[in-house]
């Protein structure tokens, strides 16, 4: 039998204040995995995304709610939580360097259906300037419509270089 | 070149059923790990908790009180809460609702199911939309402790049934 976890398509930027990956959830699959492999950026961020809907446009509507805990090597785990955003937490994207940065493994279900909301959950690990400072995160886009794509964007600065790969699990 | 991850058994439930059972007859026991993921799970009945279990050799659950959970929260009403649990005769998943976007979504992975002096250990991730709407998860994971050959999981609700869902079985291929 086929393999189950497909390669859809892949993103890259440099200098940039977010990266889309437009078109890449669809009836094919139920389940996605979302990896950013490679990301440095130019401020001391926290990743976030924002789902593209059917006809293109970033959605930054207060329609995301989210629930992270930062695990770090050099404090205590801390909890962030929120509900009715304009963008979904993922975690803290680690400092300005690419040796910094680990990564992020993004689990996103149900895009495509349209009577259904959009819920993610994932983990990262990278590094901060203290130390180790990874992430586990769920989260919801609270409205019943269509997905299509992916929005990465860093809470302050930009993305000095990021890479997005979307894999579909069948 | 093939891929690595392998569909076993997959059941859609889009009228209800009592239970939800991957593995079993279908069990394919060539693989180390296993993936199950479930996605858009709802209840016909509001506000009744889904379970797992594990499906024994026979191909029925085990409801024997050999189960034990330890997972973080996470939610977006309160402080992360760590749950903790011995000697359960099912894992909770979720308590889950009938209104819009309510529902369960996860990954598990799962452990030691085709050796017989082992226990079957289970990694859970999930992103849950509960029964008063709130955003709400469970990670970590559970252990049946009892070292047996085990085919695969059951899911089934605390009184009604599945009103919907999609529910895969995977192997890791070596």
């Amino acid at each position: 039998m086929a393999g189950s976890l497909e390669f859809i398509k892949s993103a890259s930027g440099t200098s940039v204040s977010s990266l889309s990956v437009a078109d890449c959830f669809s009836a094919n699959y139920d389940v996605y995995q979302v990896l950013i492999a490679k990301l440095d950026s130019t401020g001391s961020a926290y990743a976030y995304l924002r789902f593209i809907d059917s006809g293109g446009s970033v959605i930054s509507a207060s329609e995301y709610d989210w629930a992270e805990m930062d695990l770090t090597a050099y404090a205590g785990f801390a909890e962030n939580r929120n509900t009715a955003q304009n963008k979904g937490l993922l975690g803290f994207a680690g400092g300005t360097g690419t040796a910094d940065m680990g990564g992020f493994l993004t689990t996103v279900y149900n895009p495509n259906d349209s009577s259904s909301y959009t819920f993610y959950n994932g983990q990262s690990s990278i590094k901060a300037s203290s130390g180790l400072a990874g992430a586990k995160y769920i989260g919801v886009h609270k409205s019943a419509e269509q997905i299509t794509g992916i929005n990465i964007l860093p809470s302050t600065g930009t993305w000095d270089n990021i890479t997005i790969n979307i894999y579909g699990v069948k | 070149m093939a891929g690595s991850l392998i569909k076993i058994d997959e059941e859609m439930v889009t009228s209800a059923v009592a239970s939800v059972t991957l593995g079993g007859s279908d069990w394919d026991s060539s693989y180390d790990v296993y993936m199950v993921r479930f996605s858009n799970v709802t209840p016909t009945t509001d506000a009744t908790i889904i379970y797992a279990r594990i499906i024994k050799s026979d191909d029925t659950a085990d409801s024997t009180a050999n189960y034990d959970r330890a997972i973080k929260i996470l939610r977006t009403d309160a402080t992360f809460t760590n749950v903790g649990q011995t000697n359960q005769t099912e894992v909770g998943v979720e308590v889950l609702g009938t209104a819009t976007g309510e529902s369960a979504n996860g990954i598990f992975y799962l452990f030691n199911f085709n050796n017989a002096s082992e226990y079957n250990f289970c990694t859970t991730e999930m992103s849950n939309f509960d029964n008063t709407s709130r955003l709400i998860a469970g990670q970590g994971g559970f252990v049946h402790t009892v070292s047996q050959v085990s085919k695969g999981l059951q899911f089934f609700m605390s009184s009604s049934t599945i009103a919907s869902g999609t529910f895969t079985l995977y192997g890791l291929k070596k």
